[in-house]
C-alpha cells in the first residue's frame, strides 16, 4: 500500500430516486502513486463528483472499499481527512460563508484542519497574495466574483498543507490568466514537494497538459487509463473532415447519400442543421485524399468549406472508449440540482 | 442533435404578437406565488397550527383578565373577541408596510430585479400588483382562520351583515393608506438600503401603539405616548374595527367619525406614493444602483 | 507574486493541534458574525422584546391576578409574563439552534467543506449554542432591567441570580435533545424552519409562557408535563417571584424532573441523530437543500 497514495477497489455508488436507480459510481479501481498528478476527465454527471466525495468520506460507497494514504475511508474517516484537500466543485464559489470576509473563512478552515494561527496567517497571507486576492481579504465574500470566490476556495483546501489533493474542477470560474497561473503551481507542488494530486475536469486540454496519468469516466465506469500521450496517440488516429454547405435542411439526406458512398469516408459523426447550413462531420482513412474527393461529391450544392478538423472531446471518447457518450453538454457555472442562494 | 437545436431556434424565431393584458400577468404572478406555496404543504400545515396556538393563547389569557376592567374602559367585556380582532388586523399592516420592501430586497439579493425592471416598466408594475395581491391573499387566510378559531373557542364577535360590511370598509380604508405607506417605503428602499430596518421598526411600532393587545385608554396614564399612538393611522384604524364588531357602534356615532377624519387624513398617501416610487425608480436606474445590494 | 514564493509556504511540515476550546470560539465568533451582519433582523428581535415587554406591562393592568397567585407565582401578572419572555430567547436557542446550523451550512453549502475536516460537527454545534447563549444573556439582563425599571415585584438577589445561572444551564441541557431531534428531522426532510417555528410555539403555548398551565384542562395539561420547559419556567418563575434558592423543595423538584428529562434524552436523540446522518452519508443528500 505504501507506494500508492490512493487505491480504491470496485467503489461503487447507487443513488435511488424513487424508483429510479443511477449507478453514478461503477465498480471503479484505481491506484494512484504517490507524487502523481492524475487527471478524472469525463461528461458532466459521469460520476467524477460522486468519485471523490468518497474518497474525502463524505459519501458512504454502497460497495467496495478505498484507502487515501493507507487509511480505510470506511473505518478511518477522520485519518483520511488529516491528510486530504479537497475543493469542492460545481458550486460557483458557493461553499463559503458569504457574510464572512475571505480572510475570516480562511482562518475558521484553518482552525478546523487544526493549524495554529501563526502558521495560519502567515500561509494566508502568502497564498492570498498568490490569487491576487491580498486587498479584498477583508471584504466579504458576498461581494467577491464567482472567480474570486473559486481562488479562495484553492486556497482553503490547501491551508493545512496536506499531501493529497482532491481538486473537483479547481479552475472551473477562473479566467485564462489566473487558471494558467493555478495550474502551474499545481504542477509544482507535485514536481517539487511532491504532493499527489487527483484532478477532476472536462477540459481535455486542460487534464493533457498537466497531468502524468489520466482517467477518463462515463457513466460511472473507466473506460480508459493512460498517460496523456498514449490519448494523444488515440486520438491523432482519428481523422476528421468537416463539411459545411450553404443550403438548407432538406437537402441532407442525398447530401449524406454521396458523401457516404466514398470509400474514404469512415462514418458519419455528426450533423447540424441550422437554418440555412448544414454542418456534417465525417471520420475519413486519410485527410490528403478525402477533402478533394468530398468537395468533387458534393458538386453542385452550394459549398463553404471543407476542412480538417481536431477531434472534439466527444469523438475522443467515441474513439478511446468505443461507446457513444450522451449528454455532452458544455458545463455551466454554478447551475444544476443543488439550487441557488439567496 | 440537430432536432434540438432547430427546435430551440424555433422558440424564439416567432416574434411575440399577443401580449397578455396588465391583469392577466398580476394574476399569472399571483398564481404562480401560490403555486409555489402550495407545494409547501408543511408550510401550510405550519401555518395553520400557528394560527391555532396564537388564538388560543389569548383564550386561556382571557381567562385572567377581568371583564370589568375591559368594560370600564368601555369595550364589550370578551378579551378573546378584543384580542382577535387586534391579532387579525394586524397581519394585514405588515404586509401592507413591509411586504413590498422585504419582497424588493430579496429580489434585489437574488439579482433578479434587475432582469425585473429590464423586461419593461409595464411588467414590472403588474409584478408590484402581483405581490401586493399576493400579500393580501396570505393575510387575508390568516385574517379568517384567526376570526373563525376566535368564534369557535366563544369571541363574541357581531354577525351583523351590515356591521360586517362597515368592517371591510373600514378594513380596506385601513390598508389602503398603509400601502401608500409601504409604497413609499418600498420606492426610497431602491435606494436607501438601509430603510428595511427601519420599516420593520416602524411596523413593530404601529403595531405596539395600535393597541392590539390591550385597550388603549391604558396609555392615558402616559400621556405622551397616548399622543403618539394618536398620530398613527393604524390606531385609528384598529380602534374602528374593533368598536364595529365588539360595541356595533356604527359609522355615525361621533367617535367613530372623529377616527374616520384621522384616517381619511392619511388617504392621499397611496397616490403620493406611487409619484414618490416612480420617482426612485427613474433616480436608480439613471444611477444604476438598480442591483446593488 | 511568483509560484516559488507559495511554494516555500508548504516546504516545512507543521503538524499542530488547535485547542477544541479554541475552535469553539472561532466557531461562535463566526455565527456571531454572520448573525450580527443581519442588521434588520437584530433590530426586529430587540425591538420586538421591548414591545412585548410594554405590552404585558399594560395588559397586566386588567387581568385579576387570582389564577396566577393561585397557580403559586404571587399578585403580579407582569412579573409571571416578563419572566416568560426573558427566558424565551433561551428556549429557542435549544430547541432551534442546532437546526438551524445544519440549515444553514446546508444553505451556505458550507456543509460538506466542514466535514470533509477532520474537526467534528460537534465543535459548529457547540459554538453556536455559545453564541446563542450569549445573544440570549443579553436579553434576559435587559428584559429583567426593563421589568425591574416598569415595576415588576422580581426579587433579584445574589442568590436568586445564582440559582437563575443554574436554572437557566438546567433548562438549556434538557431542552437541547429536543433541539438535536429536530436537527435530524431537518437533515432528513429538509424543509427545516416551520417546523423549528412550530416547537417553539407549542413549548411556549403549553409550558405557560403566557398563561399558567392551570388553566388548561386536564387534557391538555398532560401535555405540558412532557416538556421540560414547564418544569424550568415553573422553577425560575418561583424562584424570581419568592425569592428563593435551589434548595426550596419546589425548585429542587423541578430540578429533578429537568435532569431526569437530559438523562433520557440524550441517548435517544443522539441516537436518532447518527442514524439520520449516516443516512444522509449513504444518500449523498448532506449538502443539497
Ligand atoms: N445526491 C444525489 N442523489 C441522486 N443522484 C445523484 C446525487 N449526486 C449525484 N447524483 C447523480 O449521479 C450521477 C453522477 O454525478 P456526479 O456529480 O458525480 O457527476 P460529475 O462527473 O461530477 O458531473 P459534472 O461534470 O457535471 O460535475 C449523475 O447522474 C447525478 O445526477
Ligand atoms: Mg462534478
Amino acid at each position: 500500500m505504501g507506494e500508492y497514495a490512493i487505491v480504491s477497489e470496485n467503489l461503487t455508488k447507487i443513488f435511488r430516486s424513487g424508483k429510479r436507480k443511477i449507478v453514478a459510481v461503477d465498480h471503479v479501481s484505481l491506484k494512484i502513486k504517490r507524487g502523481e498528478f492524475f487527471g478524472l476527465l469525463g461528461p458532466n454527471g459521469a460520476g467524477k463528483t460522486t468519485f471523490t466525495k468518497m474518497l474525502v468520506t463524505l459519501l458512504i460507497p454502497d460497495e467496495g472499499e478505498a484507502w487515501v494514504d493507507g487509511f480505510s475511508i470506511l473505518k478511518e474517516p477522520i485519518e483520511v481527512r488529516k491528510r486530504v484537500g479537497w475543493m469542492m466543485g460545481e458550486t460557483g464559489g458557493r461553499a463559503l460563508y458569504w457574510r464572512l470576509s475571505g480572510y475570516d473563512n480562511l482562518m475558521f478552515f484553518a482552525k478546523l484542519h487544526n493549524v495554529p494561527r501563526d502558521v495560519a496567517e502567515q500561509r494566508i497571507k502568502v497564498l492570498l497574495r498568490f490569487v491576487e486576492l491580498e486587498n479584498d481579504a477583508h471584504k466579504l465574500v458576498m461581494n467577491y466574483s464567482t472567480g474570486m470566490r473559486v481562488k479562495l476556495m484553492l486556497i482553503r483546501a490547501l491551508l493545512h498543507n496536506p499531501d493529497i489533493l482532491i481538486l473537483d474542477e479547481p479552475t472551473l470560474g477562473l479566467d485564462v490568466e489566473s487558471a494558467r497561473k493555478v495550474r502551474t503551481f499545481l504542477r509544482r507542488l507535485v514536481d517539487d514537494l511532491g504532493k499527489t494530486i487527483l484532478f477532476t475536469s472536462h477540459n481535455m486540454y486542460e487534464v493533457e497538459m498537466l497531468c502524468d496519468r489520466i482517467a477518463i469516466i462515463n457513466r460511472g465506469r473507466i473506460i480508459f487509463i493512460g498517460t496523456p500521450r498514449e490519448i494523444r496517440e488515440k486520438v491523432e488516429e482519428i481523422k476528421i473532415v468537416e463539411i459545411q454547405l450553404a443550403e438548407n435542411g432538406n437537402v441532407l439526406d442525398d447530401v449524406l447519400r454521396r458523401i457516404t458512398s466514398l470509400s474514404v469516408v469512415n462514418e458519419v459523426l455528426s450533423k447540424e442543421i441550422l437554418e440555412r447550413n448544414i454542418i456534417i462531420r465525417v471520420s475519413v482513412t486519410d485527410h490528403a485524399t478525402a477533402i478533394p474527393e468530398i468537395a468533387n461529391a458534393l458538386r453542385g450544392y452550394n459549398i463553404e468549406s471543407v476542412h480538417r478538423a481536431l477531434p472534439t472531446l466527444e469523438e475522443a471518447f467515441l474513439k478511446l472508449a468505443g461507446v457513444k457518450i450522451f449528454s455532452m453538454k458544455p458545463s455551466g457555472v454554478g447551475v444544476g440540482r443543488y439550487g441557488r442562494r439567496r | 442533435m440537430a432536432e434540438d437545436v432547430r427546435e430551440a431556434l424555433e422558440i424564439f424565431r416567432v416574434r411575440e404578437t399577443k401580449k397578455d393584458s396588465f391583469m392577466a400577468r398580476a394574476l399569472a404572478s399571483l398564481y404562480y406565488q401560490l403555486k409555489i406555496i402550495a407545494t409547501y404543504k408543511m408550510f401550510l400545515a405550519i401555518e395553520f397550527i400557528d394560527i391555532i396556538l396564537s388564538v388560543l393563547i389569548y383564550y386561556f389569557v382571557g381567562f385572567l383578565v377581568s371583564p370589568q376592567a375591559l368594560s370600564s374602559l368601555g369595550y364589550s367585556p370578551d378579551y378573546l373577541a378584543f384580542a382577535v380582532l387586534g391579532i387579525g388586523m394586524s397581519r394585514y399592516l405588515w404586509t401592507s408596510i413591509s411586504r413590498l420592501a422585504h419582497k424588493l430586497s430579496h429580489e434585489i439579493s437574488e439579482g433578479t430585479f434587475e432582469s425585473l425592471v429590464a423586461i419593461d416598466v409595464d411588467n414590472f408594475r403588474s409584478w408590484l400588483i402581483g405581490q401586493v395581491i399576493y400579500g393580501f391573499t396570505w393575510s387575508s387566510m390568516w385574517f379568517v382562520g384567526t376570526i373563525l378559531v376566535g368564534m369557535a373557542l366563544g369571541a363574541k364577535i357581531s354577525g351583523d351583515p351590515i356591521l360586517w360590511f362597515q368592517a371591510i370598509f373600514i378594513l380596506l380604508l385601513t390598508i389602503a393608506v398603509h400601502v401608500g405607506i409601504g409604497i413609499i417605503a418600498a420606492g426610497m428602499y431602491i435606494k436607501h438600503k438601509q430603510l428595511e430596518t427601519m420599516l420593520v421598526f416602524l411596523s413593530l411600532v404601529m403595531e405596539f401603539f395600535g393597541g392590539v393587545l390591550y385597550p388603549l385608554s391604558l396609555l392615558y396614564n402616559y400621556r405622551p405616548l397616548y399622543y403618539i399612538a394618536m398620530l398613527l393611522p393604524f390606531t385609528h384604524g384598529l380602534e374602528m374595527f374593533r368598536r364595529t364588531l365588539m360595541n356595533e357602534w356604527t359609522i355615525l356615532h361621533p367617535q367613530m367619525l372623529l377616527h374616520l377624519g384621522f384616517l381619511l387624513v392619511f388617504l392621499p398617501l397611496i397616490y403620493l406614493g406611487f409619484k414618490i416610487f416612480e420617482r426612485y425608480l427613474n433616480l436608480a436606474r439613471k444611477e444604476g444602483v438598480l442591483g446593488t445590494y | 507574486m511568483s509560484v516559488e514564493e507559495a511554494l516555500e509556504m508548504f516546504k516545512s511540515k507543521v503538524s499542530g493541534q488547535v485547542p477544541f476550546r479554541e475552535k469553539v470560539l472561532a466557531s461562535m465568533i463566526r455565527r456571531a458574525k454572520i448573525r450580527l451582519s443581519y442588521k434588520t433582523w437584530i433590530i426586529f428581535d430587540f425591538a420586538n422584546t421591548f414591545f412585548m415587554v410594554l405590552t404585558y406591562f399594560l395588559l397586566a393592568f386588567i387581568i385579576t391576578p387570582e389564577d396566577i397567585s393561585r397557580a403559586g407565582y404571587g399578585p403580579s401578572y407582569f412579573a409571571f409574563a416578563l419572566i416568560g419572555i426573558a427566558i424565551s430567547h433561551y428556549v429557542t436557542a435549544s430547541l432551534r439552534s442546532l437546526s438551524m446550523t445544519i440549515r444553514l451550512e446546508q444553505f451556505y453549502g458550507t456543509i460538506e467543506s466542514i466535514l470533509s475536516t477532520p474537526t467534528s460537527f460537534i465543535v459548529l454545534f457547540l459554538g453556536d449554542i455559545l453564541y446563542f447563549f450569549l445573544y440570549s444573556t443579553i436579553f434576559l439582563v435587559l428584559i429583567l432591567w426593563l421589568g425591574l425599571f416598569l415595576g415588576a415585584p422580581i426579587i433579584l438577589n445574589l442568590d436568586t441570580a445564582l440559582t437563575l445561572c443554574v436554572l437557566i444551564v438546567l433548562l438549556m441541557l434538557s431542552n437541547l435533545p429536543i433541539g438535536i431531534a429536530s436537527a435530524a428531522m431537518i437533515l432528513k426532510f429538509k424543509q427545516g424552519n416551520p417546523i423549528g417555528w412550530a416547537l417553539t410555539w407549542i413549548n411556549q403555548f403549553f409550558a405557560g409562557t403566557f398563561f399558567p398551565i392551570t388553566l388548561l384542562p386536564t387534557e391538555l395539561r398532560a401535555i405540558s408535563f412532557l416538556l421540560p420547559l414547564t418544569f424550568s419556567l415553573d422553577a425560575i418563575r418561583y424562584s424570581l417571584i419568592w425569592g428563593v434558592n435551589l434548595l426550596h423543595p419546589r425548585i429542587l423538584s423541578d430540578v429533578i424532573y429537568m435532569v431526569i428529562y437530559a438523562i433520557i434524552g440524550y441517548p435517544i436523540a443522539l441516537k436518532i441523530f447518527n442514524i439520520v446522518y449516516d443516512d444522509a452519508r449513504k444518500r449523498g443528500e448532506l449538502g443539497t437543500y
